[in-house]
């Protein structure tokens, strides 16, 4: 015996409902309420600033962790944690050689969660790099760079230079021994180019050595350059993953 | 089941999944939820390491103390141990353009749709993945442990334990085994193939096997040449390394014609140009040409096994291979580069790599006062007031 849905009457779950999520203020912001029918589900996505770079319905094996082990969805993640934390970190910032370590060793000590906020930045960092290449690993051995994959493959590839060179500018921020010395042997690499390596030198540092030239260079890079650049090319990847028909599947 | 469109040139076909809408899922809840957790659970993880561990910040930056070993941030390790073993130019430029241009060109390259959208879906790419990988770790291992001259310690302990020879015993490597080098080779006849001291005579000296830059430096050998090329002082004979480490190159505006250095010309283009550019092959042999060999040779023997095996058979299998061996290159280079360099870059067990903050002049001099203490103390001295 087929069973239909019967409507029942509302309880003191829809009133509360009703009253919370159905007034005026809440609904001048979530034009479709709580979603809990598949219109509204979709609506939702559909209309949200901050869900729509998802397609509104998604093939049921991509849902499974074991497909992505979510690690696109993770560099993705640990970009917005950078963001954050960062701007919390140019509050107490100032890039000049005389005031880039003394910050970082106040943050450390007077600001209170100071020392969280560093490391949270930091560690965050390194994980993006890492889940970045892992991402790539997944992204290849399932082959799913393959057409009409293959430009957004392209754009992962400069995401992947863009993340590097997002975590080798702020490196160099600390002003400490670490970041110094680190960036000289960094650059020292570019600079043994084939015959433009010692102007690509100059122009990377600001001089001929790393010192003040090079810590504005840097920070201006690290702070707006590498990561306006770097949400453009997400914004283009995420959009070319729903238009190349989602993640790739077996035909 | 697929939809075939044409691309825009016509000629070759795309083929894209179609849709099953039957198959899928609203992205709210089901999939907005899992990255709910996602990230709900790395929040959480991250904000536990922090408190834990606390990033490093070393002494103030000073030019004039240089750390030893001064090392790159550790994504960059495996090119600072790639210039080790090259030219810098090859190792920090040119290989890893090549290879980023390779992993770019790639899907353009390999465009079959087979297998793909699931883990390891072609035949055999379990398979292929296990042996590049072995491969590639076995080939990394060697060709460092090679550079670093490692099997030469182990032949020169092997050597005295066995009874070739007398601890602190005068040898080379492993010339002494040579059968045909004689004490005193200038016996008159000058042959060409006398090994004592003919052309065969480097080849059995295997001096160059010591590693990359013996070749230039403790390789010697000597030719008999009786005819001369061009004039000024000649003796017979051509020797390795120093009758090659200046050969004029063709056209270098020294060799047959002379003409002036382009001086109205920009710096870097004057380098263009081969203006009194000499060759040193010795050089060129031990920073350029045996470490790119070693590059192409590792890829070419990998993949012919592959193929010769028959566990690979298509150009999805070939980049299985490469790029196995790639990522398994950056993480062993990175590995070795991080755990394995000490003090100027010695290859080192990890125990004796020094840890930079243990350095009382790069770490920092000033214990730091407690979080917030500092803060405490101002507003307890404002609450005094
Ligand atoms: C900042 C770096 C990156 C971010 C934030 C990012 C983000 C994402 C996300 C969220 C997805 C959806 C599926 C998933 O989570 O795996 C995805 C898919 C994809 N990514 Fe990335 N990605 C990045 C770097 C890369 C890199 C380095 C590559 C390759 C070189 C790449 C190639 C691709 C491709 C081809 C897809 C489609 C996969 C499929 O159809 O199954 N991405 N990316």
């Amino acid at each position: 015996m087929a069973r239909t849905e019967q409507p029942r009457g509302p309880g003191f779950g829809d009133f509360l409902y009703d009253k919370l999520f159905h007034n005026y203020i809440w609904r001048s912001i979530f034009r479709s309420g709580y979603p809990n029918t598949p219109r509204n589900q979709m609506l939702a996505v559909a209309t949200s600033v901050f869900l729509h770079l998802h397609p509104t319905r998604i093939h049921k094996t991509h849902v499974k962790i074991t497909h992505t082990y979510c690690l696109g969805g993770l560099s993705f993640f640990m970009f917005l944690g950078l963001t954050v934390t960062g701007v919390m970190l140019m509050f107490y910032y100032v890039p000049s050689v005389d005031r880039a370590y003394t910050d970082i060793a106040a943050l450390e000590t007077n600001v209170r969660f100071g020392m969280l906020i560093r490391n949270l930045h930091r560690w965050m960092a390194h994980a993006m790099v890492i889940t970045v290449l892992l991402h790539m690993m997944r992204v290849f051995y399932m082959g799913a760079y393959k057409p009409p994959r293959e430009f957004n493959w392209v754009v992962g590839v400069i995401l992947l230079v863009l993340t590097l060179l997002l975590s080798f500018t702020g490196y160099l921020l600390p002003w400490d021994q670490l970041a110094l010395w680190a960036i000289t042997v960094g650059s020292n690499i570019a600079g043994a180019a084939p015959t433009l390596g010692a102007q690509t030198r100059i122009v990377m540092l600001g001089g001929i050595e790393v010192g003040p030239g090079t810590l504005i260079r840097f920070y201006t890079l690290h702070v707006i350059a590498l990561p306006l650049l770097a949400a453009i090319f997400m914004s283009v990847h995420f959009w070319r993953i729903r238009r190349d028909g989602g993640l790739a599947r077996p035909l | 089941m697929a939809i075939i469109t044409r691309t825009p040139q016509g000629s070759k076909e795309t083929v894209r999944q179609k849709r099953e809408r039957d198959q899928e899922l609203l992205v709210w809840p089901d999939l907005v939820f899992v990255e709910f957790i996602c990230a709900l659970l790395f929040t959480i993880t991250f904000v536990v390491l922090s408190v834990l561990v606390d990033a490093p910040l070393l002494n103030k930056a000073n030019p004039n103390i240089t750390p030893n070993p001064s090392k790159a941030p550790w994504y960059l390790l495996n090119l600072q141990e790639l210039l080790l073993h090259m030219e810098a130019g090859l190792a920090g430029v040119v290989v890893p353009t090549i290879a980023l241009v390779v992993l770019i060109a790639m899907p353009y390259i390999d465009r079959s749709n087979e297998g793909q959208g699931v883990w390891f879906g072609t035949k055999n790419a379990v398979r292929i993945t296990l042996f590049a990988f072995t491969f590639a770790s076995l080939y990394i291992t060697a060709c460092i442990l090679w550079d670093d001259g490692a099997h030469v310690r182990v032949y020169e302990q092997a050597s005295v334990t066995f009874g070739f020879r007398e601890e602190g015993d005068e040898w080379t490597w492993p010339g002494e085994i040579n059968p045909f080098r004689e004490d005193d080779p200038d016996d008159g006849a000058l042959s060409f193939l006398n090994p004592a001291e003919g052309a065969l005579l480097p080849i059995w000296d295997f001096i160059f096997f010591e590693n990359r830059v013996a070749i230039r430096e403790t390789w010697t050998w000597s030719m008999p040449v009786p005819i001369q090329p061009g004039d000024g002082d000649h003796d017979g004979r051509l020797d390795w390394p120093q009758d090659f480490a200046n050969v004029p190159i063709p056209l270098n505006g020294t060799w047959i014609i002379t003409f002036d250095e382009p001086e109205w010309m920009p710096g870097w283009m004057q380098r263009l140009y081969w203006y009194d550019r000499h060759l040193d092959v010795p050089e060129i042999m031990a920073i350029y040409v045996l470490p790119l060999t070693a590059i192409i040779a590792g890829i070419v023997i990998m993949l012919v096994t592959l193929f010769k095996l028959g566990w690979a058979t298509t150009v999805r299998d070939a980049f299985i291979a490469m790029f196995t061996g790639f990522m398994l290159t950056y993480l062993a280079l990175t590995l070795i580069g991080a755990a394995f360099r000490g003090k100027g870059q010695e290859l080192v067990p990890p125990t004796h790599v020094p840890n930079l903050e243990e350095f009382p002049n790069i770490s920092r001099e000033v214990e730091p006062p407690s979080q917030y203490a500092l803060l405490d103390a101002q507003v307890s001295a404002r609450v005094e007031v």
